[in-house]
Formats: C-alpha cells, sequence, structure tokens
C-alpha cells in the first residue's frame, strides 16, 4: 500500500473501496497520451525481441 | 544495447544494493518512506528494481513494485510503490536516453507492465505521488487521476490504462 504526507506525518493511502461510474470509465479508456505511449514502448520491446 | 540498464533484484543482493545509495540528502519524510520500503523488500512484500547508467556505472535510482490488493476496489493492477531517483538527477535529461531519468524508469515501469499483461492479465498501472511535485511528473507522462479516489484531491490514486481501447466496447 502506497502511504502519503498527511497533516505532516506519513500515513498509508487510503484504498479505494467502492469505484463510483466515473471512476470506472477513467480506467476504461485509455487517453491519446497513452496510448502514444503505449504503441511507442510496444514497439521498443518488439525490436528488441526481433 | 542500452546505455542504462533497469533489473529486479533477488533478496540477497538488497543488502548490497542499498549501500550504495546516500539518503543524507532526502527530506525527513522521504527518509522514514525509504525506511519502510527497504523493510518491505526485505520481507519480500515488493520487488525492488535498480536504474543505472551503463557508461558511468553510475545507480541514478530504483523503483519498488507489487501488485495490488485491495487497493482499488479489487480491480488488478501493477502497483508502483515507490519511485526513487538520486537528487543529482532529478528533473534532469540523461543525455544517453534525451528524456529524464525518471522517464526513464516510467517507461520501463510500462515494459514491465506490458510484459505481465500477456502472463496475468493485468490491464493497469496505479501509484499515488506523495505530494504534488511529482503528481505533476506523472500527469505530464500520461497517467491520469482516479477523481475523487483518495481522502483528499491531493492522495488521490493515479493510473496509466494499458489497454489502447475499451474491451466492453470492442
Amino acid at each position: 500500500m502506497p502511504y502519503v504526507i498527511r497533516n505532516g506525518q506519513l500515513e498509508k493511502a487510503k484504498p479505494v473501496l467502492k469505484l463510483t461510474p466515473e471512476q470506472q470509465r477513467v480506467l476504461r479508456i485509455s487517453t491519446k497520451r497513452q496510448s502514444a505511449k503505449l504503441k511507442e514502448i510496444k514497439a521498443k520491446l518488439e525490436k528488441e525481441a526481433s | 544495447m542500452h546505455p542504462y540498464g533497469l533489473s529486479p533484484l533477488d533478496f540477497s543482493e538488497l543488502d548490497n544494493f542499498f549501500k550504495e545509495f546516500d539518503f543524507s540528502e532526502d527530506e525527513a519524510h522521504t527518509r522514514e518512506y525509504l525506511g519502510m520500503v527497504q523493510e518491505s523488500a526485505y520481507c519480500q512484500q515488493i520487488i525492488i528494481h535498480e536504474a543505472s547508467s551503463i557508461s558511468d556505472e553510475d545507480l541514478f535510482g530504483f523503483v519498488a513494485l507489487s501488485i495490488t490488493h485491495e487497493d482499488v476496489d479489487n480491480v488488478p493492477g501493477l502497483l508502483v510503490e515507490f519511485i526513487y531517483v538520486k537528487p543529482k538527477y532529478r528533473k534532469k535529461i540523461a543525455e544517453f536516453a534525451d528524456t529524464q531519468y525518471s522517464y526513464i524508469i516510467l517507461d520501463y515501469i510500462i515494459e514491465v507492465a506490458l510484459k505481465l499483461q500477456k502472463q496475468v492479465a493485468i490491464n493497469h498501472v496505479y501509484l499515488v505521488p506523495v505530494n504534488e511535485k511529482v503528481r505533476a511528473l506523472y500527469l505530464d507522462y500520461g497517467f491520469v487521476n482516479i477523481p475523487s479516489s483518495g481522502k483528499n484531491e491531493n492522495e488521490d490514486f493515479m493510473v496509466f490504462n494499458l489497454l489502447d481501447e475499451d474491451p466492453v466496447l470492442m
């Protein structure tokens, strides 16, 4: 579990217990930037594998 | 061959590895966090991956990785527990890679996740920035905030999706 600095103290981050529809949407849909980065890294991995 | 190398460390390598770092320049909170990271690594709850420059054989940082448990509503993913870049390399461009040292580590994390995805069907990389300065860096890289997921907006989880498209629509 990651930590955050809260009120000057290092505290455990709060787990997400039940995703809201808006949060689910963020987890389902990649952004353009993410897609571009994935394409770039997959190409690099393929090049290394060949 | 890359001018840099990142690789996971075996439990037996941790002692020598941590001796390579001097954390005295880091803030008190960071040192406290680093203590917990080391303890978790020794308990094998996280895996430390070292990051080094091949040319000068200098370690420039490391990342601590695990798999989510209940962290994000039981949606599985690779969890970035901690990223450490030595102070002298922070916000600096690695000339050998033409990008920031932090981004070299982030690229590596996505590579690890993509390799894992082929084996165990995880589709997300998660992290929680320890402060707002690093949140900006992760946003710039491509991570997005999971809105209202933290105790306050400064503590929101961030996610990087590994699927190009929404599988529900495919």
